[in-house]
């Protein structure tokens, strides 16, 4: 007994400063490039946000702040591409005594146990990996703490989750190796155990419900499990972040709401970890070059390499032989066949899979023996599907058994809803915290669930009786004309059950009122944060500083204090219709602000195109001037709470308009604001209009548009001057040469590309004769953007206009 | 003191070692000696601790090897197929060696390397196998091992840096009680070092002995009678003749017993001529394990 406990004690894994300081000194190259690169990366990504940013319309600092989900989410994409690679190859490079005869005769001839090895070894492609992080944080802190020293916070939060995913996949790894003494059989784990992460994660994360359908197994519709915030983990982990997924849903939660896909990642990422070390503590050196180490090695080997193949099997079985109607297919024929196919399949799969791990072709047929194991595997899958779908089926309450209701907060609340979740704070408020107990709307809900559970219980019911035929099938559309939205349905026995029901138009607006009819609700969604609870007003529109854009919002706050709560919710609806919008990269002409309304000959002057600011003054200028619009100015107002900088959902993100009708005081100074603006714009143009005279057409940073009349011709033209610039979105197609009718003034006659010196020195000797440009005056430009496919032409006019006096 | 008791190692069917007994003194250097195949390699990882035992047990100066990764501190096994880690030279591994060992001589690896006009700083994987081999056994003894093991020693290298290695861990042996394990099928560099040797045969111990005594487990004659003679001629109850060799009425007989019980049956039949003759080590494992 003494021998096993001294035998247990002397191999269990030691930390040995000499051989971690031996792991970092074999990956000092690997691990002081990947350092470079992560910040080489980093600083690139950085460098074009920002050199986007200064070409953009906005001030540098707040729209840095206001993109950070996007900054981080190209930046942090980059870093952990860098370094799960390394962390991968560090680990197979590491642990090559794991599997090379050599390497091994010589590690585990050493007076160190073969877990002692791993685990200092494991520790010191750890500290490269936190370097490569490091270095992140540290480009990180350097571009971007200037611009706000709380960034720090958030800088510090995405490397932990870089770091954090990174480690995840380095003990996916690790225990991948552990299990076997050959590399391709620790790649194949190293997939198995990737699906199987994946799925824990599915299991925990807001995408369950869409991904687990999507899989096809035996959910009938999501439209049965809603989408359920109770099974998040949040959203963010390894897999999202090998793709854009990182912004992709909801740009406002992006990697701020994600501590808690740092904590999955540390607690999945120990678990592997802990395996790993026990696999390697119990190895011997025997097992280097052997596809399994041990029994119990080996039967989670098979287990993790087949579960890919049964999760694909559970699909085939249950389109081949069940029949089951999936997204509208249903696959006809008979079931005695499917079936041979199906298991001519995962034949195939298990001799592919037992070939790939063994090498063995004369023992191949032992594949025969493995066979049980994906279909078991698939069957359990299958049946933990049917029967959580039946319980599904089964908790379908009726009216008299609800107590209340919550909306279940999503990104897919129709627009009728969407002001009651403008802030987030508010929307928490409004799905967490306010139970609705209307006995119409509940009456109404558990209807359309009964009618919902019904249609899908039957189609269930059908795929099981082996119908193939289309026909069988109830497919009555459930949503046509209704606005779907995910509520969690409390009952009285105290159980609480999440759905996601089809709205219509009159139970929308009952759902509203609901709202509307809560005084203490109303009373915080009225009230606005004061000037100096906000971090960062963003003007977009004329290029104010932030003091001037807070001088405005106080005046507009005063206004807005005294108006009714009526007025003040009228306002908040409009101010909705004007301002909303996706993401701050889509800016669609037209919708935003009423520029359909210019028509060409509104345009009467020319000059460069990126000036900051300009659009914005003529999308003011012209929203001013439009009579169904009134003046306005857009503001928004970005802030959080003091130290809450990384906590998105307690930022504040207001877009407001500003009309002359209800806030005149505050339109005055805006008017006064922005002319004194204006002044320093002339100051500025005079200064470039010499230049403009000696135009040079081939450097970089021009691009200029004229609209005038020919000389020679009998037409009105546009001469377009562009130059290419790669990688932004001012990216210029060419210099073009647009012949414009006379009659028919936005109608372009044709097109030409002008390609030669001689061909613009020419239109613009032609240009130079007709008209005579006044650069002294106040000026305007509006940008066109043509998109095809993911080109954008930019086309830019400016207008000449005198713009409202502020005493007026 | 090296202790192995019914040592057995199996891969899978195949018996590796079975039931496999030897001691080697310390102090002292072992050779042990056999066929391909016969399973020396895996007797040298069955000490390194390399490989976990199917049956048996060996011990370290009375530590079971089995007892922790800490009983093998003072050994260093170097293998017939060498490893350097990728792309390192000379010097890096002598900081593996120094990182993973605690006795490593920084200086009497300079004075070594020195000696052997060994490239520290060029990469190992452009060195021709005897370098490669003198690298691995500077780097070897260098770490100053209390026990080496050494398979298929001086594979590759020339003559004089065969000599000079030799002369190296002979001193070594004298100096401070080195005790060295030789795996090899070089019967001329176990007669050169070896005080003690084993033959290992298809998994087992078929002869352990000093070296001395080795060469007289067979006895070697030429004989000669007055006509031609058959091996009948020579064979005596409980002769045991391992190989017969005539050439007209001279033959050469290899018997396996002792030179005196030979040499008495032998006198009775009366021959022209007998002598005695020295056997090589080499003729003693051909005919010991044929």
């Amino acid at each position: 007994m003494n021998a096993i406990k001294n035998f247990n004690k002397a191999i269990l894994p030691k930390f040995k400063k000499s051989l971690y300081f031996e792991g970092l000194r074999q990956l000092r190259i690997g691990g002081i490039v990947l350092a470079v690169l992560v910040a080489l990366g980093s600083a690139r990504e950085y460098l074009g946000n920002i050199s986007f940013n200064t070409k953009g319309a906005f001030p540098l600092r707040y729209s840095l702040i206001q993109e950070l989900p996007i900054v981080f989410s190209d930046t942090a994409w980059l870093v952990f591409f860098l370094c799960a690679i390394f962390a991968v190859i560090a680990a197979f490079t590491l642990t090559s005594f794991t599997r090379s005869a050599k390497a091994r005769d010589f590690y585990y001839a050493t007076p160190h146990a073969g877990g002692t090895l791993w685990l200092n070894f494991a520790a010191a492609c750890l500290t490269w990996i936190a370097a490569g992080a490091g270095s992140f944080l540290l480009v990180s802190c350097l571009f971007l703490m200037p611009f706000d020293a709380k960034i720090f916070g958030v800088c510090l939060f995405i490397a932990c989750n870089v770091l954090a995913a990174v480690f995840m996949v380095f003990a996916m790894a690790m225990l991948a190796i552990s299990l076997t003494g050959r590399l391709i059989n620790a790649l194949v784990n190293l997939l198995g155990l990737s699906v199987i992460s994946t799925c824990v994660k599915i299991a925990f994360s807001e995408g369950y419900n869409v991904v687990y359908s999507s899989f096809h197994l035996l959910v009938p519709s999501s439209e049965l499990y809603g989408y359920d915030p109770v099974y998040h983990i949040y959203r963010r982990v390894f897999f999202d972040y090998g793709g854009s997924e990182l912004i992709e849903f909801a740009p406002e939660y992006a990697v701020f709401a994600s501590w808690s896909t740092v904590g999955y990642c540390l607690l999945w990422g120990c678990v592997m970890l802990a395996a790993a070390a026990f696999f390697m503590t119990i190895r011997t050196g025997d097992s280097a070059g052997q596809p399994f180490v041990n029994k119990a090695a080996h039967v989670i080997s098979l287990t993790v390499d087949y579960l890919p193949v049964a999760v694909v099997l559970a699909m085939i079985l249950r389109e081949a032989t069940l029949s089951i109607r999936d997204g509208g297919i249903v696959i006809d024929g008979q079931s005695i066949v499917n079936t041979l196919i199906v298991l001519l399949i995962i034949f195939g799969c298990c001799w592919g899979l037992e070939l790939l791990l063994t090498f063995d072709v004369k023992h191949s047929h032992r594949s025969f023996m493995l066979m049980p194991i994906p279909i078991a595997l698939a069957l359990i899958i299958m049946a933990v599907g049917y029967f959580d779908s039946k319980a599904e089926f089964n908790t379908t309450p009726t009216a008299d058994e609800v107590e209340s209701f919550t909306l279940v907060r999503n990104d897919s609340l129709p627009d009728e809803l969407v002001m009651f979740r403008l802030r987030d704070t508010l929307g928490r408020w409004v799905t967490d915290e306010t139970e609705i107990k209307d006995s119409a709307i509940i009456e109404y809900a558990t209807a359309q669930l009964k009618d919902l559970s019904d249609r899908y219980g039957d189609n269930f019911e059908k795929a099981y009786q082996g119908r193939f035929s289309m026909m069988d099938y109830d497919n009555a559309p459930i949503r046509d004309g209704k606005k779907l939205i995910s509520i969690r349905l409390n009952l009285k026995n105290g159980k609480r059950i999440t759905r996601l029901i089809g709205f219509d138009d009159e139970h929308i607006t009952a759902l509203q009122n609901v709202f509307l009819n809560n005084g203490e609700y109303m009373k915080k969604f009225l009230a606005l944060p004061s000037a100096d609870q906000v971090n960062a007003v963003v003007d977009e529109a004329y290029g104010l500083t932030r003091e001037e854009t807070k001088a405005i919002y106080k005046s507009f706050l005063k206004e807005y204090n005294a108006l009714s709560d009526e007025e003040k919710l009228a306002f908040m609806r409009e101010a909705m219709e004007l301002s909303y919008r996706m993401n701050s990269d889509e800016v669609i002409e037209g919708e935003e602000t009423p520029v359909q309304t210019v028509t060409p000959t509104d345009i009467s002057l020319i000059s460069k195109s990126k000036e900051v600011g300009q659009y914005g003054i003529v999308m003011s200028y012209l929203t001013e001037n439009n009579e169904n619009y009134g003046p306005s100015l857009t503001i928004a107002i970005n802030g959080y709470p003091e130290g809450h900088l990384y906590e998105y959902e307690k930022w504040y993100d207001y877009s407001l308009s500003v009309r002359s009708k209800q806030f005149p005081k505050t339109v005055a100074l805006i008017v006064k604001t922005c002319n004194a603006k204006f002044a320093d714009a002339q100051k500025e143009f005079k200064a470039s209009a010499e230049k403009q005279k000696k135009l040079d057409y081939r450097t970089d940073e021009l691009s200029v548009a004229y609209i005038t009349r020919s000389k020679t011709l009998n037409v009105r033209y546009i001469l377009i001057i562009g130059a290419k610039q790669e990688e932004s979105v001012l990216n210029f197609p060419g210099n073009k040469a647009m012949y414009l009718s006379d009659d028919e003034p936005e109608t372009i006659i044709k097109e030409v590309e002008v390609d030669s010196d001689a061909m613009v020195k020419e239109l613009f000797a032609d240009i130079q004769s007709t008209e005579t440009i006044d650069f002294t005056r106040p000026y305007a430009c509006v940008r066109w953007f043509n998109s095809v496919d993911d080109d954008f032409t930019v086309y830019t006019f400016f207008a000449q206009t005198d713009f409202p006096d502020a005493a007026a | 003191m090296i202790n192995a008791t019914n040592v057995t190692k199996k891969f899978g069917d195949l018996t590796a070692l079975d039931n496999v007994g030897l001691t080697v003194e310390t102090g002292s250097v072992f050779g042990l000696v056999g066929s391909n195949g016969a399973g020396k390699s895996t007797f040298m990882r069955a000490i390194s601790g390399i490989y976990r035992l199917d049956g048996g047990s060996i011990s370290i100066d009375g530590r079971d090897i089995s007892q922790g990764p800490e009983v093998r501190n003072k050994l260093i096994y170097v293998p017939d197929d060498l490893y350097f880690i990728p792309n390192s030279n000379m010097d890096s591994m002598a900081r593996l060696c120094a990182n993973s060992r605690t006795d490593f001589d920084e200086k009497l690896y300079a004075e070594l390397s020195d000696k052997f006009e060994a490239s520290r700083k060029k990469p190992i994987r452009t060195m021709s196998k005897g370098m490669k081999r003198q690298a691995a056994l500077i780097l070897a003894i260098a770490s100053k091992p209390d026990i080496l093991l050494i398979d298929e020693t001086f594979d590759g290298l020339d003559v004089i840096k065969r000599h000079d290695m030799k002369e190296i861990l002979c001193d070594a042996v004298a100096d401070r009680g080195l005790t060295v394990i030789l795996a090899t099928h070089s019967m001329r560099e176990v007669d050169d070092m070896c005080d003690t040797i084993a033959m290992l045969h298809k998994g087992r111990i078929t002869l352990q002995s000093e070296l001395d005594e080795a060469k007289t487990v067979l006895c070697k004659v030429q004989i000669a009678f007055p006509d031609t003679f058959n091996q009948d001629a020579v064979e005596f109850e409980g002769a045991g003749i391992v190989n017969f060799k005539c050439d007209g009425t001279v033959a050469t007989v290899i018997y396996e017993n002792g030179r005196e019980e030979v040499e008495r049956q032998l006198k009775a039949k009366n021959p022209l001529l007998m002598n005695v003759l020295p056997l090589s080590l080499e003729e003693v494992f051909i005919y010991k394990n044929r």
